[in-house]
């Protein structure tokens, strides 16, 4: 019942911002910026330090731990120099499992799906999606081609020749797949902020009507 | 630098004031009148230009200043009692050597020992002698001997020559005579005009020479005897001529002479320089240690009081020194006239014959007078400072000559001091106004110029600037006055300025302020739009519906069936009991009320399948979110705790992601991931490195490992195509995906997700109807205004 409360109190006070920039919705920003902060400081310490480095020894961990023990000295500027061991072997390591994982899982299949989905096997409908697929990506290439010449007036159009006019509308096309999958995204944000405005509502009717059930007893 | 001749402090070169004490600082350099070089005061031409800086009549160096150069130092001579020299020490100085015996006996008994004062020059007192000769640019020979002493010396020199050939008119000289002599002849001759030198010779002096000419070995011009010979000095001629030794009394009935007179007036006139500084006096040089010869000299006022033993010259101003001197030749020849004051009582060293004595006569007693003694004579001090360069005569004085200022005085004569201007207090008494420059002079906090009634700083506006960086530049806009302005001071804006910066400076002015003013003051409000009143009152109908759809009982909508859920259902409907399956918890807590719902459905669908469910996450809220849905789950009949097992958080990102992959699928590996995510790119991440595992699983004959995902709606349309083309076991997506699910599963809809649908798609048809009209009014009006 507390927590309900709690939350439903804080609820009100983010809500608060739709009157305006206040001090309860910066006092509730705060509250979850800080606690949200603090909670990951403790997940992190517990989590990796003590049940790593304080649990069972592994031989294993020595390296880690040194490197991490080098990282430690990038605070020091006299001795930070011996943090770039760290810092090297985290970056290097990463961009390796990302460019791996990027050509592996993204550009490939990407590709090999796009590809595949121009095909009349499973209809009309799957064929259309699969070809608009296989325009959006080419036409996204093409907008953010810098040697395509993009005529900004009517006038600059018509001097342009016919290849380079041809050009300048197959980037128009591209930007306009761009705006669309934008606004997809933006749509799918707006969905989702419903949702969850919709769930924090509720739960700010549900935690008075809660209290006003335990009040009179019904 | 500049040091201070009151305090002592160093300032800089170019300071016109101290800047400890406020005490003015004379210029020590003299400023090129072509390029405005400032050039050291003893430059003869500019260093910058080659432009003479003197007259060219006093450039010419005389042979005793040649002598001087090659004999060492030339200023030397006058005893004051100063400090003792160091032992040791040599005369390079030039002012601490010790004085000779011969000289000594001219001072008299009140003049210090040599032992006791070192008879040596103060500093000051040879950079004074320096200073008067820089403009030593003046004729050689005639210039050197006044010209009442050249004809006495031409005739004497050569009854000298065979018995002391070293008595040579300069050469005989000492070295501080000489330099002496170098120092007051130039100042001294443009001061007096060149007269016949029969004219200019004193009468007295003119009857020596007169007496002497018969002695003389080689002819020299002769003098025409003066008629106004005083009777003392025709007394003399007379007895020089006679062999009678018996002498009158050296009297000036008549006055005193006439080279004393200049003596009386130069020192009277050199008074304001030459005066005494009080403040700080060193021991050595308190006025009542000076000799009373000195005494006379710079005070000559006293000197008949203080002269009762001199009857011969009692009437006259002499100093004191010459009437000891003449006291002690009264003791030594009583009786003895002219004559006997030979060689051997005024040059010991030279040791001349006794019997030279007698012809040596008046025209040796004329080469006996010192240089400098000869210099005083005919020169008046007011001449000399009119002698002087125009630079030079703004020079700085020398610090010994500051010091023995009289306190209270100015250090300049009154006719350079700065009036004060009319309006203004009169100065204090002790206190000397401080001198302004001509640029400074447009910057004083007067409100008006007295004489054409223009503002100070629109005088100061208009002129240019004629020092500093800014030379040449006019319309500048003058430094606020801060110094010497009065209280009751307020600067005026003479050029106006525009109502915007002026509100722009009282603003910056209330912000520097920051007090309770700028608080107190109402705070503008923005102006609310219409377009704003309108997204309130559609966020505030959101509201209302969503309040209101909860109480519903009928469904708005059904969810439709997607092929994709279907998929998810299928795979996790075809896992066998005891099935390992790992779930990555990568959602936030902000997204827990959506994520929840579909965590609950995989959850409880998995347990249905008595799966073994291991927990991991790359955030570090999913610990807790994994605590949390675990505690619900075991809350459910038929859960066992062993069914669920929690990995925590794995940090590292992308590289954790890799890392639990690779551990996971190490042994026999999992049957099946379910990742569940609000990000984007942490899907991106799982599919990624799944695929990667996969190659490598499949390149070893091993099956690949399958992927299924529940995503927030936000994160759905992004992910679709690495969901169609990579979680082909299938993904749900939001309260419609959970919706779906459960239909799939056969199961009734929940009454919680279907009201939350029902208020999503009102919602929704508001959000949409809401850009709807917010494009059509760009379409519309914005579209115009614009244009």
């Amino acid at each position: 019942m507390i927590t309900l409360i709690a939350g439903a109190i804080i609820t009100l006070a983010v809500f608060s911002y739709l009157l305006g920039d206040n001090l309860l919705y910066r006092w509730a920003l705060a509250l979850l910026v800080g606690s949200g902060v603090g909670y990951a400081l403790a997940i992190v310490v517990r989590e990796v330090l003590v049940t790593r480095l304080m649990g069972t020894v592994r031989s294993l961990y020595l390296v880690p731990l040194i490197l991490g023990a080098l990282l430690l000295l990038k605070g020091f500027p006299r001795f930070s120099a011996f943090g770039n061991i760290s810092m090297g072997f985290i970056i290097g390591v990463g961009a390796a499992v990302a460019v791996s994982g990027a050509l592996l899982g993204t550009v490939i299949p990407q590709v090999r799906d796009t590809g595949a989905a121009v095909t009349l096997q499973g209809g009309w409908s799957p064929f259309l999606d699969g070809l608009l697929a296989l325009a959006g990506t080419i036409l996204a290439l093409f907008a953010f081609s810098p040697r395509v010449r993009v005529a900004r007036t009517a006038e600059a159009e018509a001097e342009l020749p016919r290849p380079a006019r041809l050009g300048t509308w197959v980037q128009q096309l591209g930007r306009g797949f761009i705006t669309v999958a934008l606004a997809v995204a933006f749509g799918g944000a707006l969905t989702s902020a419903l949702t969850l405005f919709i769930g924090r509502w509720w739960a700010v009717v549900g935690a008075v009507m809660e209290a006003i059930s335990r009040l009179t007893g019904s | 630098m500049i040091r201070c001749p009151k305090c002592n402090t160093l300032n800089r070169d170019s300071s016109r004031f101290c800047s400890e004490c406020g005490a003015p600082l004379y210029r020590t350099r003299i400023r090129c009148p072509q390029c405005g070089t400032l050039n050291p005061v003893g430059n003869i031409f500019c260093d910058q230009c080659h432009t003479r800086l003197v007259p060219a009549e006093e450039t010419p160096a005389t042979p005793a200043a040649k002598l001087t150069e090659e004999t060492g130092p030339r200023v030397q001579g006058i005893s004051l009692p100063t400090r003792p020299a160091p032992a040791g020490e040599s005369g390079e100085t030039g002012a601490q050597q010790p004085m000779p015996d011969w000289l000594m006996g001219f001072l008299g008994p009140e003049t210090p020992e040599p032992g006791e004062t070192s008879g040596a020059v103060p500093d000051g007192l040879a950079e004074r002698a320096e200073e008067t000769a820089t403009p030593p640019e003046e004729p050689v020979t005639p210039v050197e001997l006044p010209d009442w002493l050249t004809s006495l010396a031409e005739e004497s020199a050569p009854a000298a020559v065979p018995s002391r050939p070293e008595l040579e008119p300069a050469a005989e000289l000492p070295d501080w005579l000489t330099g002496l002599a170098e120092e007051s002849a130039p100042a001294a001759v443009p001061s007096r005009p060149e007269p016949e030198p029969a004219a200019e010779l004193p009468d007295w002096l003119t009857g020596l020479a007169e007496e002497s000419a018969p002695a003389a070995a080689a002819p020299a011009p002769e003098p025409e005897p003066a008629a106004e010979l005083p009777d003392w000095l025709a007394g003399l001629v007379e007895e020089a001529a006679s062999p009678s030794p018996a002498a009158p009394p050296i009297a000036a009935e008549e006055g005193i002479p006439d080279w004393l007179s200049g003596i009386m007036e130069e020192v009277s006139a050199a008074e304001p320089i030459l005066e005494p500084e009080p403040q700080e006096p060193e021991a050595s040089l308190e006025p009542a240690a000076l000799p009373d010869w000195l005494a006379g000299v710079l005070e000559p006022e006293e000197t008949p009081a203080q002269r009762p033993g001199a009857p011969a010259i009692s009437a006259a101003p002499a100093p004191d020194w010459l009437s000891a001197w003449e006291e002690d030749i009264e003791e030594e020849h009583p009786i003895g006239g002219r004559e006997d004051l030979s060689a051997e009582d005024t040059w010991p060293e030279q040791q001349a014959p006794a019997s030279e004595s007698a012809r040596m006569g008046a025209g040796e007693m004329a080469a006996e007078v010192p240089d400098w003694l000869r210099a005083l004579g005919p020169r008046s001090g007011a001449v000399a400072v009119e002698a002087l360069p125009e630079g030079l005569e703004q020079a700085e004085l020398p610090m010994w000559l500051e010091q023995l200022r009289p306190p209270g005085t100015a250090p300049l004569d009154s006719s350079r001091a700065p009036e004060a201007p009319p309006g203004e207090e009169a100065p204090v008494e002790g206190l000397t106004r401080a001198e302004i420059p001509d640029w400074l002079q447009p910057y004083r906090p007067t409100a008006t110029s007295p004489a054409t009634g223009t503002s100070a700083l629109e005088m100061a506006v208009s002129a240019p600037e004629s020092e500093g960086p800014l030379s040449g530049l006019a319309g500048l806009l003058p430094a606020l006055p801060g110094v010497d302005a009065p209280a009751h001071f307020a600067p005026t804006m003479a050029v106006p300025l525009p109502q915007t910066v002026v509100q722009e400076a009282q603003l910056w002015q209330q912000l520097l302020e920051g007090g309770a003013g700028a608080q107190g003051r109402p705070k503008p409000r923005a102006r609310v739009t219409w377009p704003a009143v309108v997204v309130r009152v559609m966020v505030a109908l959101v509201l209302v519906l969503a309040s209101l759809l909860r109480f519903s009982e009928t469904p708005l909508a059904q969810p439709p069936e997607q092929p994709n859920v279907s998929a998810l259902y299928a795979t996790i409907e075809a896992l066998q009991p005891g099935a390992e399956v790992w779930i990555a918890f990568d959602y936030t807590l902000a997204d827990v009320d959506e994520m929840d719902f579909i965590v609950e459905a995989l959850l409880e669908h998995l347990l249905s399948r008595e799966a073994r469910i291991v927990a991991v996450s790359t955030l570090p809220e999913g610990p807790g979110l994994i605590a949390d849905r675990f505690a619900w789950a075991l809350g459910r009949p038929d859960v066992s705790p062993d069914s669920l097992v929690s990995r925590g958080f794995v940090a590292g990102g992308t590289a954790g992601v890799a890392q639990i992959l690779t551990s996971a699928t190490a042994d026999a590996g999992p049957h099946l991931l379910v990742v569940l995510t609000s990000r984007p790119e942490k899907l991106k991440a799982w599919v990624e490195q799944t695929a990667v595992i996969n190659g490598a699983r499949l390149a070893e004959g091993k099956p690949a490992l399958p992927l299924v995902a529940g995503v927030s709606a936000a994160a759905a349309p992004q992910l679709r195509p690495y969901l169609n083309a990579s979680a082909q076991a299938g993904w749900l997506s939001g309260f419609s995906g959970v919706a779906a699910y459960l239909q799939a599963r056969g199961l009734p809809p929940r009454e919680d997700i279907s009201r939350r649908l029902d208020a999503l798609l009102v919602t929704q048809w508001l959000a949409a109807s809401l850009l709807a009209a917010g494009a059509l009014f760009y379409l519309l009006a914005g579209k115009q205004k614009t244009g």
